[in-house]
Order: C-alpha cells, then sequence, then structure tokens
C-alpha cells in the first residue's frame, strides 16, 4: 500500500466509524500535507473501537492497539500502515 | 521507552526509580493513562470511583459490527471474578477463595518433592533457561494440582490474561476468543459445574501467567542484584501481575489529578513493589474489591520455593532473555542463566 492510499484508507476508516464528517474528511483529502491529530477528533471509545474495525476492514488485516499507540497522528499511521501492509 | 515495555525492562527497579514523572498520558487519541506512582496507585485500586475497564459492552458493539461471535469471552466474562461487580463478584469471589483454599493443600503437599527434582540444574554449573527448564514445569504442576487436571502444553501457552488489557480491536478479540474456548473445553473434560468451571479458568487465567512471572522475576532479582544475597521468605521482592487497568466510573480527582469517564488507567502495580514503604508494597497483590484472591496462596508457595532456593545458595549470571509483547505481564519465550555454582 502506498502512503497516500494507506492515508486515504484510514480517512474512510474515520468516516465510516463516524469519528469524522465527510466534509471534514473532504479538507484533510485536498492536500496529503494536511495532518490531524486523532486525539483532536475527542471521539469516545466505544467509536475508538468501531474505528479499530473500520480499519481492519479497509486495510484487510489485524490491527494491534500498539500501532494506535505508537502512531498518533493521520499521516504518521498512514506512514506505518503503508510500510506494514500490503 | 515505551511505557507498555517498562513492566518488563531489564533493570526496571532502577528505571521507576528514576522516571522524571510518575504519572502520565500514554496516548490522548486512546486516552491512555501511565500511573508509576505507588501512593496513587494504592488509593485508586482502593476507590470505589474506580472499576475495571468494562469488557461486555466492547465484545457487544464488536459481535454486533463486526457480525461475529465472541461467546467464549462473554462466558468468560462471567466466570472472572475481576471482571464482575456487585452481588456476583462478592459470590464468586468467596467461591474462589474456598476452592483455592482447597487446591492449596494438595499443592503443598506435592510441592516439596517437585521443587527438589525441578530446582536440580540450579545446583550444577551450566546453562539453565529459567523459564523453560524452571518456572515453566513449576507452574504446570501448581496448577495441575489446583484444578485438579494435568494441563498440557497448548493450555500453558494461551495468553488468557490478556483478556484484562486494552481490548480494542477486533483482531485481538477474535485471538482471545479462540483461546477461551480451547480453555473451556479442555476445563469441561473434568467438570460440568458451573461453580467449578469459574474457578478453574480463574486459575488458568491468573495463576499460569502470574506465578511464572513471580517465579522468574524474583530469581532474576537475586542473581542481578548484588544487594540481594537471599530470596525473602515471607514476600516476593518482584510481582506476580505488575500491571492491573482502571477506569473511573464517572469523572473523578485523585489530589491535583483529573480523570475522565472513559479514560483508561494502567497501572503500574509493581512500582508499589519497589517503594520503600510497606503500606505501598502490601499493594502489589492489589486492595480493595479486587484485590487478589490468590494472595494467600501466592504467599505460601513462594514460601517455599524461597525457601528451597535459599538453601542451594544459587550463584549465577543472567546470560539473555526473549519475552513476547503482552499489556499486562511478561510473556517469557526464553530466559537463559549461567549456574556458577
Amino acid at each position: 500500500v502506498i502512503e497516500a492510499k494507506a492515508r486515504e484508507l484510514i480517512i474512510n476508516a474515520l468516516v465510516n466509524s463516524s469519528a469524522m464528517k465527510q466534509e471534514d474528511a473532504a479538507q484533510l483529502n485536498t492536500s496529503v500535507r494536511n495532518d490531524l491529530e486523532l486525539a483532536s477528533l475527542g471521539i469516545d471509545s466505544m467509536a475508538i473501537i468501531n474505528f479499530c474495525m473500520a480499519l481492519e476492514e479497509e486495510f484487510k488485516r489485524d490491527v494491534e492497539i500498539e500501532e494506535l499507540i505508537e502512531h498518533s497522528t493521520l499521516n504518521d499511521l498512514a506512514r506505518h500502515f503503508a510500510k506494514t501492509s500490503v | 521507552m515505551k511505557s507498555y515495555e517498562l513492566h518488563t525492562a531489564v533493570n526496571r527497579r532502577k528505571i521507576f526509580n528514576a522516571l522524571p514523572k510518575k504519572i502520565w498520558r500514554e496516548n490522548d487519541f486512546l486516552r491512555i493513562w501511565v500511573i508509576a506512582d505507588p501512593q496513587l496507585c494504592a488509593e485508586i485500586v482502593r476507590s470505589s470511583q474506580m472499576e475495571m475497564p468494562d469488557l461486555l459492552t466492547v465484545v457487544e458493539r464488536v459481535e454486533t459490527t463486526a457480525k461475529i461471535s465472541l461467546e467464549n469471552i462473554k462466558i468468560a466474562n462471567r466466570c472472572l471474578p475481576a471482571l464482575l461487580s456487585g452481588e456476583q463478584h462478592s459470590v464468586l469471589r468467596k467461591q474462589l477463595a474456598t476452592f483455592l483454599m482447597g487446591g492449596l493443600k494438595r499443592v503443598e503437599g506435592t510441592l516439596p518433592d517437585f521443587l527438589e527434582k525441578n530446582l536440580a540444574l540450579l545446583r550444577k554449573p551450566g546453562i539453565v533457561d529459567l523459564y523453560v527448564d524452571i518456572a515453566r514445569p513449576l507452574v504446570a504442576h501448581i496448577v495441575s494440582e489446583l484444578i485438579g487436571q494435568k494441563i498440557t502444553e497448548e493450555i500453558q501457552n494461551l495468553d488468557l490474561g490478556d483478556i484484562f488489557p486494552l481490548n480494542k480491536t477486533p483482531s485481538k478479540l477474535r485471538r482471545l476468543n479462540a483461546d477461551y474456548g480451547k480453555a473451556l473445553e479442555f476445563l469441561s473434560q473434568s467438570t460440568d459445574d458451573q461453580t467449578e468451571l469459574a474457578c478453574k479458568l480463574s486459575c488458568l487465567t491468573f495463576g499460569v501467567d502470574s506465578l511464572t512471572m513471580m517465579i522468574v522475576e524474583n530469581i532474576l532479582e537475586l542473581i542481578t542484584d548484588q544487594s540481594v544475597n537471599e530470596l525473602p521468605l515471607k514476600f516476593p521482592r518482584e510481582a506476580g501481575v505488575p500491571v492491573t487497568f482502571r477506569s473511573p466510573r464517572e469523572d473523578c480527582h485523585f489530589g491535583v489529578h483529573h480523570f475522565k469517564k472513559g479514560e483508561v488507567l494502567r497501572l503500574q502495580i509493581q512500582a508499589n513493589a519497589y517503594s520503600e514503604q510497606t503500606d505501598h508494597r502490601d499493594v502489589m497483590f492489589g486492595a480493595g474489591l479486587h484485590s487478589c484472591v490468590g494472595r494467600q496462596l501466592s504467599l505460601k508457595i513462594w514460601s517455599q520455593l524461597a525457601k528451597a532456593i535459599n538453601a542451594i545458595g544459587l550463584r549465577a549470571e543472567f546470560i539473555e532473555q526473549t519475552l513476547g509483547l503482552s499489556h499486562f505481564v511478561a510473556h517469557y519465550r526464553s530466559v537463559k542463566i549461567r549456574v556458577i555454582s
């Protein structure tokens, strides 16, 4: 998976888990340089579980909690998933 | 160092003492705190404002959304006192305490002979794997005596203790569900009584990992810490369960610290074992509603083991260790030492 694609899949996961509004996703998609602190979304613990499920669905692989602990921004997480997903 | 590896770090007693902060936010998105302050750990585990992180709601959410069955985890959730509250918790806790008392008699009867054979490798010079050669067979013996059923390699390898921390990803819950399926199938060979099954499942979930860690870490301390000449008989220096988790029922304050409902507190309870204060050290087995039910059993086993190792006068050096990742205990693969004499 290339980084831009990984970024797109993560944004999809955020939208599909209702952690992010479609219009905010569209704004992020205007440039790959737009980054986002995931914590700034202010989502609750159940929404995080939805996000994890959506990530597994988008990337078709298991997601480990350490990946989310270690990569706290959208672009950082995208770089990580690009390296670790096929 | 990553905070979720602190509890298994080599020389962690020094690391804990040198931590610039004892309370910090591990991750803002997941809203996880790390608490390595012994006083705050003690206050939190005793507090009625805190509860174990809710597993059932997570499991039901994943089941509904991902359309998978996590039935074995739901059974475990009904069996493990640590995951229950109210009357259910209190009744099951008493039943487990009674069950462990019965098991302890069997363990005490067979342990001296078993230790005599099990510790033989520590009596002669050479390389010994503390986990593979010593702790693993010893824990298999103890847990088999407790549950009245010989545990298999496969059962001993299950990561059942991972039911407690950070259950947020479907993949982890699927693995956990499969592990509990194997454990339940194994235990159903020896009982169809639900109370007995619950007690045995508690033994597998806590006993295997915590006893293993208590044995390995305390022998390692004896070897690596120059200030330790022999093992203390009454109370181990290292905890069997180094980390526990809590969540606030509602937003709350502990001194200057404000914790919000839904946040996860990773309590590095092993910091209590490293404290100079006796009342802090006592909390290494937990305290309050969810204190360790197996505390007395663990201490009795510890006392016999420490006496046997002290009698050997073990002199050895640490070579290397391999660990798997766990947010709850140490998942050893290998812990090699060289016995000198």
